[in-house]
């Protein structure tokens, strides 16, 4: 059977790093992007099995790449979970309509055993 | 009645009454006058008799009196033994059987005890730490304290809504009308603007005065200036805002920590060198940035000292670079240096700080630079003349004039993951404290160049007062640059 193939979005490159690694040493394939533009690119190119993302990203594309992804019908069914070092937040669409919560909001730096938990679920 | 009864009514008048002739000399006293200005008044002129003047009063009221026929009411000083007294007056008319006026009488009441009452309570008003006023039901002023007066101005007879607030009609929620409305006490946060321009945060308080009837015939505003007050407030809003942000930055921090671990962890244990080394690396690099972050905030919560001590140019830069190198590498962002020789005296800590702040912002700006071609972060340093000059440049992402003109405020960061907000921000404090300069120019797309220009001169003779007005100044407005144009 194919391995999972999880888009890591991060501007921080350790982050990418880190991730990416213990991500491939758990069997999955990894895609990796440095901002939102480049995350959505990526979705739609490779159509990811899950996406692990940032969202306080340079330009707020962290924000943006969210409501995209939750705005198309195509990725209705895309697992999405937010890593971040943000506190309480709430994620709006436009005109502040509140969107979809992500399918799981761990914060950084993440635990793993969690983030493996999450990951078996969505998956 | 008899005229010996007349008479005695005269005399016994509990206060001065005197009878004057159109030439105003005194025809006739009572007993009390006499008693306190001498019995031999008969011929004196009044103005002599009560103020020792030798020329009538510019506004007389006998004069009045007689000029019209009228009772006159008036305020006046007289001189008693020596001494002021303040006095009501009052003239009436007296007239000889064809109706003419033939005398004026006058009589005054001694209200120097009511006029010290009155100077008491005119001091309260005038020293109470407050602005008081009193506006009529139209909302004109029709009183008000000193400290009103002083910040204000001297207009009386205007509207409040005028002198206060510059404005053309009343305000929406105005105080004092619902005051007037409902006779109740009334509480509201008020910006005024003051007589030089101050715009001032003012709690607000209104009541209404009574008249005799009990009637509300005037309202009383009574306001006091916390500005300070709010200052603190927004102060502590930008405290908080700076502990999430920091939380956010240290977040991100031990992630990248964590993240290292991990690598040099499997590597070792599935005997991959080359992850142990790059994990070792991002441990490393972790490490700056916590350094860092803590200097930044150290310097943004603490006021340090200066330490003056001479820094070699070169043992500086070659510093600063080793500290930014792995970064630059890990962004494949080429770090280039050119130093000359020489020294300087500043802070060597703060200095060192101040040039990886600069240089990490750059290394940034190549990071999000979505081009493709090949960054470069420059780092040349001399010493030209008098002053150590340091210019950083990239061709990363550039600014556009929003980011430029905010660059070194507070909390302003146009990054995501490790922007707190203060790098710059300590910088341009630096900068200053070591009484240098920065500039910055950048063009969006093009890339970014700061220099800095120290004095090589030790400053050891700054006062604590000079560098405490460079520090506030900082803390203010951070707009002592000279930003480029563009």
């Amino acid at each position: 059977m194919a391995a999972k193939r999880i888009l890591i979005v991060d501007d921080d490159p350790d982050t990418v790093a880190y991730l990416s690694t213990w991500l491939e040493d758990n069997g999955y394939d990894t895609l990796c992007a440095s901002d939102g533009h480049m995350g959505l690119n990526a979705i739609l190119e490779h159509n990811p099995d899950l996406v692990l993302m940032d969202l306080k990203m340079p330009n707020q594309t962290g924000m943006q790449l969210y409501r995209e992804i939750r705005r198309r019908q195509a990725l209705a069914g895309l697992p999405v979970v937010i890593l971040t070092g943000m506190g309480e937040f709430e994620l709006f669409g436009d005109g502040c309509t509140p969107l979809p919560a992500p399918t799981a909001r761990i914060d950084k730096p993440p635990d793993l055993d969690l983030l493996q938990r999450v990951i078996r679920q969505a998956l | 009645m008899d005229a010996g009864l007349y008479r005695q009514f005269f005399e016994s008048m509990p206060c001065y009454v005197t009878a004057q002739d159109r030439d105003l000399r005194l025809i006739a006293a009572n007993r009390i006058f006499c008693h306190d200005f001498g019995a031999s008044v008969r011929g004196r002129y009044c103005y002599e008799a009560y103020k020792g003047r030798n020329e009538k009063c510019p506004l007389c009221p006998v004069e009045k009196t007689f000029a019209d026929g009228q009772i006159h009411r008036s305020e006046e000083v007289i001189r008693r033994g020596g001494e002021d007294v303040s006095v009501i007056v009052y003239t009436a008319p007296i007239h000889d059987a064809a109706g003419n006026i033939v005398a004026a009488v006058e009589a005054s009441t001694d209200i120097t005890e009511v006029k010290q009452l009155q100077q008491r309570y005119q001091t309260l008003f005038d020293q109470v730490p407050c602005y008081i006023s009193v506006q009529d039901r139209d909302l004109n002023l029709v009183q008000a304290n000193a400290r009103f007066i002083a910040d204000f101005g001297d207009a009386l007879g205007n509207p409040c809504y005028e002198i206060y607030k510059h404005r053309g009609e009343r305000c929406v929620s105005c105080a004092v009308a619902r005051t007037f409305s409902d006779g109740r006490v009334h509480q509201s946060e008020e910006v005024v603007t003051t007589l030089d321009g101050r715009r001032e945060n003012m709690l607000v308080r209104t009541a209404p005065i009574h008249d005799p009837r009990g009637e509300i015939s005037a309202v009383m505003e009574m306001s006091t200036n916390i500005t300070e007050l709010r200052q603190v407030q927004d102060r502590l809003t930008s405290l908080g805002l700076l502990v999430g942000s920091i939380s956010h930055g240290i977040k991100g921090l031990l992630s990248g920590l964590d993240g290292g671990i991990y690598l040099m962890q499997t590597g070792f244990s599935r005997d991959k060198p080359e992850r142990v080394e790059q994990g070792f690396e991002i441990v490393q690099r972790n490490v700056d940035r916590v350094r860092s972050l803590v200097m930044n905030v150290l310097y943004y919560a603490k006021d340090r000292e200066v330490m003056w001590q001479p820094i070699d140019l070169q043992e500086l830069v070659t510093s600063v670079q080793g500290v930014l190198a792995s970064r630059a590498q890990q962004l494949q962002v080429e770090l280039a240096v050119r130093c000359g020789s020489g020294s300087f005296e500043g802070d060597h800590h703060a200095v060192h700080s101040m040039l990886v702040n600069l240089l990490e912002n750059s290394l940034d700006a190549c990071r999000l630079d979505k081009q493709s071609r090949a960054h470069e972060v420059w780092l040349e340093a001399a010493v030209e003349g008098d002053s150590a000059v340091f210019e950083i440049s990239d061709n990363g992402i550039g600014m556009d004039q929003e980011t430029r003109e905010k660059a070194f405020s507070l909390f302003f960061s146009s990054k995501g993951a490790e922007g707190t907000g203060l790098g710059l921000f300590i910088a341009h404090k630096i900068v200053a404290r070591h009484r240098g300069t920065i500039d910055l120019q950048s063009t969006p797309g093009e890339g970014t160049r700061f220099v800095v220009r120290l004095p090589c001169a030790a400053s050891a003779e700054l006062s604590a007062k000079d560098e405490t007005a460079a520090s506030e100044t900082w803390c203010d407005s951070g707009g002592e640059t000279h930003f480029d144009r563009g």
